[in-house]
Protein backbone atom coordinates (compact mmCIF):
# COMPACT_ATOMS: atom_id res chain seq x y z
CA UNK A 1 0.00 0.00 0.00
CA UNK A 2 3.16 2.55 1.00
CA UNK A 3 4.82 1.76 -2.31
CA UNK A 4 1.24 2.28 -4.04
CA UNK A 5 0.69 5.41 -2.46
CA UNK A 6 4.54 6.55 -3.09
CA UNK A 7 4.42 5.80 -6.63
CA UNK A 8 1.32 8.02 -6.95
CA UNK A 9 3.09 10.68 -5.49
CA UNK A 10 5.79 10.35 -7.89
CA UNK A 11 3.35 10.20 -10.88
CA UNK A 12 1.73 13.59 -9.26
CA UNK A 13 4.84 15.65 -8.93
CA UNK A 14 6.10 14.19 -12.40
CA UNK A 15 2.72 15.43 -14.41
CA UNK A 16 2.40 19.05 -12.08
CA UNK A 17 6.27 19.50 -13.43
CA UNK A 18 5.27 19.07 -16.75
CA UNK A 19 2.44 20.95 -16.63
CA UNK A 20 3.96 23.90 -14.16
CA UNK A 21 5.88 24.40 -16.85
CA UNK A 22 5.40 27.34 -19.22
CA UNK A 23 6.51 27.25 -22.70
CA UNK A 24 8.63 29.78 -23.95
CA UNK A 25 7.64 32.80 -25.90
CA UNK A 26 7.32 36.32 -26.33
CA UNK A 27 5.07 37.99 -23.37
CA UNK A 28 5.22 41.54 -25.18
CA UNK A 29 5.64 43.48 -28.21
CA UNK A 30 5.19 46.79 -28.36
CA UNK A 31 5.98 49.62 -31.14
CA UNK A 32 7.46 53.07 -30.02
CA UNK A 33 5.00 55.81 -30.33
CA UNK A 34 6.34 57.02 -33.60
CA UNK A 35 6.54 53.03 -34.67
CA UNK A 36 9.92 52.91 -35.42
CA UNK A 37 11.22 50.56 -33.26
CA UNK A 38 9.18 47.93 -31.88
CA UNK A 39 10.37 46.42 -28.50
CA UNK A 40 10.56 42.77 -27.96
CA UNK A 41 10.50 41.07 -24.24
CA UNK A 42 10.85 37.24 -24.10
CA UNK A 43 9.19 34.72 -21.11
CA UNK A 44 12.91 33.78 -20.27
CA UNK A 45 16.61 35.14 -20.33
CA UNK A 46 17.97 34.82 -23.79
CA UNK A 47 21.46 33.81 -24.88
CA UNK A 48 24.23 36.75 -25.81
CA UNK A 49 24.68 35.45 -28.99
CA UNK A 50 21.95 33.20 -31.39
CA UNK A 51 19.81 33.24 -34.36
CA UNK A 52 18.04 35.89 -32.82
CA UNK A 53 20.57 38.55 -32.53
CA UNK A 54 20.18 38.56 -36.80
CA UNK A 55 18.10 40.84 -38.88
CA UNK A 56 18.13 38.54 -41.28
CA UNK A 57 16.37 36.01 -38.65
CA UNK A 58 13.82 38.77 -37.94
CA UNK A 59 10.86 39.51 -39.82
CA UNK A 60 7.73 41.85 -39.89
CA UNK A 61 4.55 39.81 -41.43
CA UNK A 62 2.00 42.48 -42.61
CA UNK A 63 4.70 45.36 -43.14
CA UNK A 64 5.63 44.84 -46.18
CA UNK A 65 8.87 47.40 -47.63
CA UNK A 66 9.70 47.98 -43.42
CA UNK A 67 12.65 46.05 -42.87
CA UNK A 68 14.81 45.44 -39.47
CA UNK A 69 17.88 47.51 -39.47
CA UNK A 70 19.43 46.38 -35.99
CA UNK A 71 18.67 44.17 -33.43
CA UNK A 72 19.96 44.84 -30.04
CA UNK A 73 19.50 42.91 -26.90
CA UNK A 74 19.07 44.30 -23.49
CA UNK A 75 22.12 45.54 -21.58
CA UNK A 76 21.01 44.38 -18.47
CA UNK A 77 21.08 40.58 -17.28
CA UNK A 78 18.62 38.71 -17.31
CA UNK A 79 18.69 40.23 -20.91
CA UNK A 80 14.87 39.28 -21.88
CA UNK A 81 14.49 42.30 -24.14
CA UNK A 82 15.10 42.76 -27.43
CA UNK A 83 14.85 45.95 -29.40
CA UNK A 84 14.17 46.26 -33.36
CA UNK A 85 15.04 49.66 -35.28
CA UNK A 86 13.05 49.46 -38.10
CA UNK A 87 13.80 51.30 -41.56
CA UNK A 88 10.40 53.07 -41.59
CA UNK A 89 7.62 53.33 -39.58
CA UNK A 90 5.00 50.29 -39.10
CA UNK A 91 1.70 50.88 -40.97
CA UNK A 92 -1.39 51.29 -38.82
CA UNK A 93 -2.74 47.32 -40.16
CA UNK A 94 -1.96 44.83 -37.29
CA UNK A 95 1.53 43.98 -37.99
CA UNK A 96 2.94 40.35 -36.34
CA UNK A 97 6.87 40.17 -35.64
CA UNK A 98 8.55 36.71 -36.38
CA UNK A 99 11.70 35.03 -34.85
CA UNK A 100 12.71 32.37 -37.50
CA UNK A 101 14.88 30.57 -34.40
CA UNK A 102 15.37 31.89 -30.71
CA UNK A 103 18.21 30.61 -28.15
CA UNK A 104 17.39 30.86 -24.52
CA UNK A 105 18.48 29.48 -20.96
CA UNK A 106 16.40 27.89 -18.95
CA UNK A 107 17.64 26.39 -15.73
CA UNK A 108 21.12 27.09 -16.81
CA UNK A 109 20.89 25.37 -20.36
CA UNK A 110 20.35 27.04 -23.73
CA UNK A 111 17.75 25.51 -25.96
CA UNK A 112 17.06 26.88 -29.15
CA UNK A 113 13.44 27.05 -30.54
CA UNK A 114 12.72 24.28 -33.29
CA UNK A 115 9.76 26.79 -34.40
CA UNK A 116 9.19 30.03 -35.52
CA UNK A 117 8.60 32.83 -32.39
CA UNK A 118 6.20 35.17 -33.28
CA UNK A 119 3.51 37.86 -31.54
CA UNK A 120 1.49 40.46 -33.08
CA UNK A 121 2.88 43.51 -31.98
CA UNK A 122 0.62 46.03 -30.18
CA UNK A 123 0.80 49.79 -31.50
CA UNK A 124 -0.76 52.28 -30.23
CA UNK A 125 -0.32 55.70 -27.43
CA UNK A 126 -3.14 54.34 -24.98
CA UNK A 127 -1.71 50.83 -24.60
CA UNK A 128 1.61 51.98 -24.17
CA UNK A 129 0.78 54.66 -21.60
CA UNK A 130 -1.08 51.82 -20.06
CA UNK A 131 1.70 49.34 -19.94
CA UNK A 132 3.86 52.54 -18.73
CA UNK A 133 1.44 52.88 -15.62
CA UNK A 134 1.61 49.18 -14.56
CA UNK A 135 5.33 49.54 -14.78
CA UNK A 136 4.96 52.05 -12.63
CA UNK A 137 2.68 50.80 -10.01
CA UNK A 138 5.30 47.99 -9.53
CA UNK A 139 7.67 50.34 -7.95
CA UNK A 140 5.65 52.52 -5.79
CA UNK A 141 3.93 49.12 -4.61
CA UNK A 142 7.39 47.73 -3.44
CA UNK A 143 8.02 48.51 0.21
CA UNK A 144 10.17 51.00 1.61
CA UNK A 145 13.69 50.03 2.58
CA UNK A 146 14.01 49.00 6.30
CA UNK A 147 17.34 49.09 7.00
CA UNK A 148 17.48 53.18 6.73
CA UNK A 149 15.34 55.42 8.47
CA UNK A 150 15.46 59.67 8.80
CA UNK A 151 16.44 60.66 12.16
CA UNK A 152 15.56 64.26 11.81
CA UNK A 153 14.43 66.44 9.17
CA UNK A 154 17.41 67.68 8.72
CA UNK A 155 17.95 64.53 6.44
CA UNK A 156 20.20 63.28 8.55
CA UNK A 157 20.33 59.39 7.78
CA UNK A 158 21.07 56.83 10.42
CA UNK A 159 20.90 52.75 10.31
CA UNK A 160 21.00 52.50 14.04
CA UNK A 161 18.64 49.57 15.29
CA UNK A 162 15.51 49.84 15.91
CA UNK A 163 14.73 48.84 19.32
CA UNK A 164 16.33 50.26 22.29
CA UNK A 165 15.45 49.21 25.52
CA UNK A 166 13.27 50.84 27.30
CA UNK A 167 12.09 53.15 24.37
CA UNK A 168 11.27 53.47 20.70
CA UNK A 169 12.97 54.93 17.62
CA UNK A 170 10.23 55.51 14.81
CA UNK A 171 10.22 56.45 11.36
CA UNK A 172 6.98 56.70 9.46
CA UNK A 173 7.07 57.36 5.72
CA UNK A 174 4.13 57.09 4.39
CA UNK A 175 3.71 57.48 0.22
CA UNK A 176 2.89 60.49 -1.12
CA UNK A 177 1.98 61.19 -5.12
CA UNK A 178 4.96 63.15 -5.74
CA UNK A 179 8.12 60.72 -5.23
CA UNK A 180 9.70 63.60 -4.14
CA UNK A 181 7.79 65.00 -1.44
CA UNK A 182 7.30 62.98 1.64
CA UNK A 183 5.14 63.23 4.93
CA UNK A 184 7.48 62.07 7.99
CA UNK A 185 6.87 60.98 11.94
CA UNK A 186 9.72 60.61 13.94
CA UNK A 187 9.98 59.57 17.40
CA UNK A 188 13.26 59.29 19.79
CA UNK A 189 11.77 58.39 23.09
CA UNK A 190 13.58 56.13 26.15
CA UNK A 191 12.60 55.78 29.36
CA UNK A 192 16.19 54.73 30.67
CA UNK A 193 17.90 57.74 32.30
CA UNK A 194 20.53 59.64 30.02
CA UNK A 195 18.90 57.86 27.29
CA UNK A 196 16.06 59.87 26.26
CA UNK A 197 15.96 62.82 23.28
CA UNK A 198 12.69 63.63 24.27
CA UNK A 199 12.36 64.49 20.48
CA UNK A 200 9.44 63.76 18.34
CA UNK A 201 8.57 65.98 14.81
CA UNK A 202 5.91 65.53 12.33
CA UNK A 203 6.04 67.34 9.18
CA UNK A 204 6.41 67.15 5.03
CA UNK A 205 9.48 67.65 3.08
CA UNK A 206 10.81 68.12 -0.72
CA UNK A 207 13.91 67.04 -1.73
CA UNK A 208 15.59 66.93 -5.00
CA UNK A 209 18.66 64.86 -6.62
CA UNK A 210 21.69 66.88 -8.21
CA UNK A 211 24.14 64.46 -10.29
CA UNK A 212 28.27 65.95 -10.07
CA UNK A 213 29.45 67.22 -12.90
CA UNK A 214 26.50 67.74 -15.32
CA UNK A 215 28.89 68.11 -18.43
CA UNK A 216 30.57 65.06 -18.04
CA UNK A 217 26.59 63.18 -17.96
CA UNK A 218 25.85 65.19 -20.61
CA UNK A 219 28.88 64.04 -22.79
CA UNK A 220 27.86 60.25 -21.51
CA UNK A 221 24.65 60.63 -23.29
CA UNK A 222 25.96 62.22 -26.54
CA UNK A 223 28.82 60.03 -26.93
CA UNK A 224 29.39 59.32 -30.29
CA UNK A 225 30.61 55.36 -29.66
CA UNK A 226 31.24 52.79 -26.70
CA UNK A 227 34.83 53.42 -26.65
CA UNK A 228 34.57 56.89 -25.85
CA UNK A 229 31.71 55.94 -23.15
CA UNK A 230 33.57 53.41 -21.43
CA UNK A 231 36.16 56.09 -21.03
CA UNK A 232 33.80 58.79 -20.09
CA UNK A 233 32.52 56.40 -17.13
CA UNK A 234 36.10 55.30 -15.93
CA UNK A 235 36.46 58.92 -15.04
CA UNK A 236 33.20 59.40 -13.17
CA UNK A 237 33.74 56.10 -11.27
CA UNK A 238 37.09 57.87 -10.04
CA UNK A 239 35.28 60.78 -8.35
CA UNK A 240 34.61 60.63 -4.82
CA UNK A 241 31.07 62.53 -4.64
CA UNK A 242 28.16 61.18 -6.25
CA UNK A 243 25.80 64.43 -6.11
CA UNK A 244 24.15 66.76 -4.05
CA UNK A 245 20.97 67.05 -2.62
CA UNK A 246 18.44 69.77 -1.67
CA UNK A 247 16.05 69.59 1.29
CA UNK A 248 12.87 71.81 2.50
CA UNK A 249 10.83 70.81 5.19
CA UNK A 250 8.18 72.01 7.32
CA UNK A 251 7.40 70.39 11.05
CA UNK A 252 5.99 70.52 13.95
CA UNK A 253 8.46 69.51 16.89
CA UNK A 254 7.62 68.88 20.23
CA UNK A 255 8.66 66.79 23.95
CA UNK A 256 6.88 63.60 23.28
CA UNK A 257 6.41 63.29 27.29
CA UNK A 258 4.12 66.16 27.43
CA UNK A 259 4.29 68.00 24.40
CA UNK A 260 4.72 71.09 26.63
CA UNK A 261 7.10 72.28 24.49
CA UNK A 262 5.99 72.39 20.40
CA UNK A 263 7.53 74.42 17.84
CA UNK A 264 6.93 75.37 14.19
CA UNK A 265 10.07 74.99 12.47
CA UNK A 266 10.81 75.22 8.08
CA UNK A 267 14.47 74.77 7.23
CA UNK A 268 15.99 74.19 3.96
CA UNK A 269 19.51 72.13 3.76
CA UNK A 270 22.12 71.28 1.41
CA UNK A 271 23.77 67.78 1.29
CA UNK A 272 27.03 66.64 -0.63
CA UNK A 273 26.96 62.47 -1.01
CA UNK A 274 29.40 60.38 -1.84
CA UNK A 275 29.55 57.56 -3.94
CA UNK A 276 29.60 53.92 -2.63
CA UNK A 277 33.06 52.37 -2.74
CA UNK A 278 34.55 49.33 -2.94
CA UNK A 279 36.40 48.08 0.61
CA UNK A 280 38.59 44.83 0.63
CA UNK A 281 38.33 43.89 -3.28
CA UNK A 282 34.61 44.29 -3.19
CA UNK A 283 33.62 42.36 -0.14
CA UNK A 284 32.23 45.43 0.79
CA UNK A 285 31.60 48.66 0.79
CA UNK A 286 31.98 52.79 2.31
CA UNK A 287 29.50 55.41 1.51
CA UNK A 288 29.18 58.81 3.21
CA UNK A 289 27.30 62.63 3.33
CA UNK A 290 28.16 65.57 4.72
CA UNK A 291 25.88 68.49 5.36
CA UNK A 292 27.85 71.88 5.06
CA UNK A 293 24.83 73.74 5.55
CA UNK A 294 21.26 74.41 6.69
CA UNK A 295 18.61 76.72 8.39
CA UNK A 296 15.86 75.94 10.94
CA UNK A 297 13.76 78.82 11.29
CA UNK A 298 10.77 78.84 13.33
CA UNK A 299 8.45 79.55 16.22
CA UNK A 300 7.79 78.31 19.71
CA UNK A 301 4.05 77.39 20.11
CA UNK A 302 2.25 77.34 23.33
CA UNK A 303 5.02 77.85 25.78
CA UNK A 304 7.17 80.77 26.41
CA UNK A 305 11.00 80.60 26.71
CA UNK A 306 10.82 79.27 30.64
CA UNK A 307 8.33 76.57 29.77
CA UNK A 308 5.03 78.56 31.19
CA UNK A 309 1.94 79.19 28.62
CA UNK A 310 1.70 81.67 26.84
CA UNK A 311 0.47 83.46 23.69
CA UNK A 312 3.79 85.62 22.85
CA UNK A 313 5.41 83.36 20.47
CA UNK A 314 9.32 83.48 20.20
CA UNK A 315 11.72 83.28 17.32
CA UNK A 316 13.75 79.90 16.52
CA UNK A 317 16.91 80.15 14.12
CA UNK A 318 19.47 77.88 13.92
CA UNK A 319 22.37 76.80 12.07
CA UNK A 320 23.26 73.23 11.44
CA UNK A 321 25.99 71.04 9.92
CA UNK A 322 26.39 67.57 9.54
CA UNK A 323 28.64 64.33 8.16
CA UNK A 324 27.63 60.35 8.63
CA UNK A 325 29.52 57.21 6.84
CA UNK A 326 28.21 53.66 6.58
CA UNK A 327 31.23 50.88 6.01
CA UNK A 328 29.82 47.51 5.30
CA UNK A 329 32.44 43.98 4.85
CA UNK A 330 30.24 40.87 3.86
CA UNK A 331 33.43 37.76 4.40
CA UNK A 332 33.31 34.80 2.76
CA UNK A 333 33.96 31.22 3.93
CA UNK A 334 37.53 31.18 2.14
CA UNK A 335 38.11 34.74 4.36
CA UNK A 336 40.89 34.62 6.99
CA UNK A 337 38.24 37.10 8.97
CA UNK A 338 35.98 34.89 11.37
CA UNK A 339 33.52 37.81 10.89
CA UNK A 340 30.91 36.96 8.35
CA UNK A 341 29.68 40.40 7.98
CA UNK A 342 30.35 43.81 9.67
CA UNK A 343 28.30 47.03 9.74
CA UNK A 344 29.64 50.06 10.90
CA UNK A 345 27.79 53.69 10.54
CA UNK A 346 28.21 57.22 12.09
CA UNK A 347 25.45 60.10 12.25
CA UNK A 348 26.34 63.52 13.62
CA UNK A 349 24.77 66.49 13.50
CA UNK A 350 25.62 70.00 14.86
CA UNK A 351 23.56 72.80 15.72
CA UNK A 352 24.18 76.53 16.76
CA UNK A 353 21.19 77.67 18.32
CA UNK A 354 20.57 82.11 17.56
CA UNK A 355 18.10 82.98 20.34
CA UNK A 356 17.14 81.02 24.04
CA UNK A 357 15.57 77.81 23.24
CA UNK A 358 13.77 75.46 25.90
CA UNK A 359 16.15 73.04 27.77
CA UNK A 360 14.93 69.90 29.59
CA UNK A 361 17.09 70.18 33.34
CA UNK A 362 17.84 66.73 34.32
CA UNK A 363 18.58 67.61 37.82
CA UNK A 364 15.06 68.52 38.39
CA UNK A 365 13.61 66.84 35.53
CA UNK A 366 11.54 70.11 34.41
CA UNK A 367 11.32 72.34 31.19
CA UNK A 368 12.90 75.30 34.20
CA UNK A 369 15.91 76.78 32.02
CA UNK A 370 17.04 77.96 28.65
CA UNK A 371 19.79 77.55 26.15
CA UNK A 372 21.89 78.66 23.31
CA UNK A 373 24.81 78.25 21.49
CA UNK A 374 26.53 75.22 19.62
CA UNK A 375 24.72 71.41 20.45
CA UNK A 376 26.04 68.76 18.84
CA UNK A 377 24.28 65.13 18.35
CA UNK A 378 26.08 61.97 17.12
CA UNK A 379 25.08 57.99 16.74
CA UNK A 380 27.74 55.57 16.54
CA UNK A 381 26.10 52.15 15.73
CA UNK A 382 27.88 48.64 15.07
CA UNK A 383 26.47 45.07 14.10
CA UNK A 384 28.78 42.57 13.86
CA UNK A 385 27.76 38.30 12.51
CA UNK A 386 30.35 35.40 13.36
CA UNK A 387 27.96 32.91 12.19
CA UNK A 388 25.64 32.21 9.35
CA UNK A 389 23.06 28.92 9.08
CA UNK A 390 20.91 29.01 6.51
CA UNK A 391 17.88 31.03 7.14
CA UNK A 392 19.91 32.89 10.24
CA UNK A 393 22.74 34.75 11.31
CA UNK A 394 24.08 35.82 14.80
CA UNK A 395 25.90 37.87 16.17
CA UNK A 396 26.72 41.44 18.37
CA UNK A 397 25.41 45.08 18.66
CA UNK A 398 26.45 48.23 19.46
CA UNK A 399 25.29 51.58 19.76
CA UNK A 400 26.95 54.46 21.21
CA UNK A 401 24.61 57.89 21.50
CA UNK A 402 25.47 61.51 22.70
CA UNK A 403 24.78 64.74 22.40
CA UNK A 404 21.04 66.63 22.62
CA UNK A 405 17.96 67.17 20.46
CA UNK A 406 15.26 69.79 19.85
CA UNK A 407 13.12 70.63 21.10
CA UNK A 408 14.03 70.31 23.88
CA UNK A 409 17.97 69.29 24.02
CA UNK A 410 17.74 66.91 26.39
CA UNK A 411 21.55 65.76 27.38
CA UNK A 412 21.88 61.99 25.95
CA UNK A 413 24.67 59.69 27.01
CA UNK A 414 23.56 55.91 26.72
CA UNK A 415 25.79 52.77 25.48
CA UNK A 416 23.85 49.64 24.43
CA UNK A 417 25.19 46.50 23.80
CA UNK A 418 23.52 42.92 22.86
CA UNK A 419 23.52 39.80 20.83
CA UNK A 420 21.24 39.80 17.45
CA UNK A 421 19.74 37.56 15.25
CA UNK A 422 18.63 38.63 11.95
CA UNK A 423 16.90 36.79 9.26
CA UNK A 424 18.75 35.92 6.19
CA UNK A 425 16.25 37.60 3.96
CA UNK A 426 17.14 40.73 4.79
CA UNK A 427 20.04 41.37 2.84
CA UNK B 1 29.37 77.99 -28.49
CA UNK B 2 32.91 77.93 -25.97
CA UNK B 3 36.36 77.39 -27.28
CA UNK B 4 36.26 73.93 -25.55
CA UNK B 5 33.24 72.98 -27.08
CA UNK B 6 34.27 73.95 -30.36
CA UNK B 7 37.26 71.56 -30.02
CA UNK B 8 34.91 68.71 -28.84
CA UNK B 9 32.74 68.99 -31.93
CA UNK B 10 35.98 69.04 -34.41
CA UNK B 11 37.06 66.37 -32.82
CA UNK B 12 34.31 64.33 -33.06
CA UNK B 13 33.92 65.11 -37.03
CA UNK B 14 37.82 64.41 -37.33
CA UNK B 15 37.15 61.32 -36.00
CA UNK B 16 34.05 60.40 -38.57
CA UNK B 17 36.24 61.79 -41.74
CA UNK B 18 39.13 59.98 -40.71
CA UNK B 19 37.54 57.07 -40.25
CA UNK B 20 36.11 57.31 -43.88
CA UNK B 21 38.46 59.03 -45.72
CA UNK B 22 41.18 56.52 -45.16
CA UNK B 23 39.30 53.66 -46.61
CA UNK B 24 37.30 52.74 -49.85
CA UNK B 25 34.07 53.66 -50.88
CA UNK B 26 32.49 50.78 -49.43
CA UNK B 27 34.53 50.40 -46.46
CA UNK B 28 33.38 53.73 -45.81
CA UNK B 29 30.04 53.42 -46.28
CA UNK B 30 30.59 50.05 -43.67
CA UNK B 31 32.41 52.30 -41.07
CA UNK B 32 29.25 54.64 -41.25
CA UNK B 33 27.27 51.97 -40.59
CA UNK B 34 28.84 50.83 -38.17
CA UNK B 35 28.84 53.90 -36.61
CA UNK B 36 24.95 54.26 -36.95
CA UNK B 37 24.65 50.69 -35.46
CA UNK B 38 26.96 51.87 -32.48
CA UNK B 39 24.74 54.86 -31.62
CA UNK B 40 21.68 52.91 -32.37
CA UNK B 41 23.03 50.61 -29.58
CA UNK B 42 23.83 52.93 -26.97
CA UNK B 43 20.19 54.23 -26.53
CA UNK B 44 17.58 51.70 -27.73
CA UNK B 45 15.58 50.19 -24.77
CA UNK B 46 17.08 52.23 -21.94
CA UNK B 47 19.12 49.52 -20.34
CA UNK B 48 22.30 50.96 -20.51
CA UNK B 49 21.58 53.80 -19.11
CA UNK B 50 20.09 52.49 -16.12
CA UNK B 51 23.38 50.79 -15.48
CA UNK B 52 25.55 54.33 -16.51
CA UNK B 53 23.38 55.79 -14.00
CA UNK B 54 24.27 53.62 -11.09
CA UNK B 55 27.87 52.86 -12.01
CA UNK B 56 28.10 57.03 -11.30
CA UNK B 57 27.16 56.20 -7.86
CA UNK B 58 28.47 53.46 -6.77
CA UNK B 59 31.79 52.09 -7.73
CA UNK B 60 30.48 48.33 -7.13
CA UNK B 61 29.00 48.02 -10.13
CA UNK B 62 31.06 47.96 -13.32
CA UNK B 63 30.26 47.33 -16.59
CA UNK B 64 32.65 46.30 -20.21
CA UNK B 65 31.00 48.27 -22.99
CA UNK B 66 34.12 46.67 -25.35
CA UNK B 67 32.14 43.29 -25.72
CA UNK B 68 29.32 43.15 -28.65
CA UNK B 69 26.95 42.58 -25.57
CA UNK B 70 27.54 44.74 -22.57
CA UNK B 71 29.08 42.72 -19.61
CA UNK B 72 28.48 44.55 -15.84
CA UNK B 73 29.73 43.22 -12.43
CA UNK B 74 27.58 42.41 -10.24
CA UNK B 75 26.15 39.90 -13.85
CA UNK B 76 22.71 39.61 -12.54
CA UNK B 77 22.28 43.12 -12.07
CA UNK B 78 18.59 43.23 -13.70
CA UNK B 79 17.63 40.72 -10.40
CA UNK B 80 18.80 42.35 -7.93
CA UNK B 81 17.64 45.54 -5.69
CA UNK B 82 19.27 49.07 -5.18
CA UNK B 83 20.41 48.21 -1.87
CA UNK B 84 22.27 44.87 -2.37
CA UNK B 85 25.64 44.76 -0.85
CA UNK B 86 26.88 43.82 -4.07
CA UNK B 87 25.33 47.52 -5.48
CA UNK B 88 25.26 49.37 -2.30
CA UNK B 89 22.85 52.18 -2.58
CA UNK B 90 21.11 54.26 0.30
CA UNK B 91 17.73 55.70 0.06
CA UNK B 92 19.60 59.13 -0.29
CA UNK B 93 21.92 57.72 -3.21
CA UNK B 94 18.56 56.94 -5.11
CA UNK B 95 17.91 60.75 -6.00
CA UNK B 96 21.24 60.99 -7.00
CA UNK B 97 20.69 58.07 -9.40
CA UNK B 98 17.18 59.80 -10.81
CA UNK B 99 19.26 62.93 -11.55
CA UNK B 100 21.77 60.59 -13.49
CA UNK B 101 19.41 59.11 -15.03
CA UNK B 102 17.05 62.33 -16.42
CA UNK B 103 20.69 63.41 -17.20
CA UNK B 104 21.50 60.63 -19.54
CA UNK B 105 17.87 60.57 -20.66
CA UNK B 106 16.56 63.72 -20.77
CA UNK B 107 13.59 62.76 -23.21
CA UNK B 108 11.93 61.05 -20.26
CA UNK B 109 13.65 63.28 -17.25
CA UNK B 110 9.47 63.49 -16.34
CA UNK B 111 8.18 60.06 -15.95
CA UNK B 112 12.55 59.83 -14.04
CA UNK B 113 11.29 62.01 -11.80
CA UNK B 114 8.44 59.79 -10.61
CA UNK B 115 10.49 56.58 -9.73
CA UNK B 116 10.28 56.39 -5.88
CA UNK B 117 13.70 57.00 -4.05
CA UNK B 118 13.49 53.75 -2.64
CA UNK B 119 16.97 51.49 -2.38
CA UNK B 120 14.58 48.53 -1.86
CA UNK B 121 13.52 48.80 -5.74
CA UNK B 122 14.51 45.92 -8.04
CA UNK B 123 16.81 47.17 -10.88
CA UNK B 124 15.52 45.41 -13.52
CA UNK B 125 12.05 46.73 -12.57
CA UNK B 126 13.07 50.00 -12.94
CA UNK B 127 15.14 49.43 -16.18
CA UNK B 128 11.46 47.76 -17.13
CA UNK B 129 9.86 51.28 -16.56
CA UNK B 130 12.30 53.15 -18.52
CA UNK B 131 11.91 51.04 -21.37
CA UNK B 132 7.91 51.73 -21.16
CA UNK B 133 8.91 55.29 -20.87
CA UNK B 134 11.21 55.72 -23.71
CA UNK B 135 8.41 54.05 -25.88
CA UNK B 136 5.77 56.21 -24.87
CA UNK B 137 8.34 59.37 -25.83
Amino acid sequence: MRALLASAASLFLAVSSVYGQTSFGITAAQANRAGTQVSVRFSDPLADVGPHTLASNVTLEGAPGVAVTTVSLAALEPRMVITLMLSQPLPPSPVRVCFSQVTYIRADVQQTTAAPVCAAVVTGAAALDAAKAAALKVLTDTPATPDEKVLNASGFVTTASTATEGGGDVSVNPKLSDPNASVFVRLKKATVEKGDARHFEVGASYRRGLPWNRAQLANMAAAPDVATLQQLLKERQSAVIAGTIVNFAMKLEGDPSTFDATNGVGEADYSIVTMTKPLFGKSGFWRGYGIPGGLEIGRKLGVDATGAATTEHDWIARYKAGAGIKVFFKGTQASLVPITRFDFAVDGIWRYLAFDELNFNTTTKALDKVTDGAHGYVEVSLKAFFVETGKQRFGVKGAYIRGSLPPVFADVKSFQFGFVVESNDKD
Amino acid sequence: MSPKAKKGKKDKTDKVAAKASAATPAAATETLRGLIAEKQQIVTDGSLQVILALASVTGLVTVDLSTPVPRTTPPNLGALTFNDPAVGLSNMQMAIFKGNLAALLPQIAADVAKIPENAGLKIGDVAEFVRLALLAA
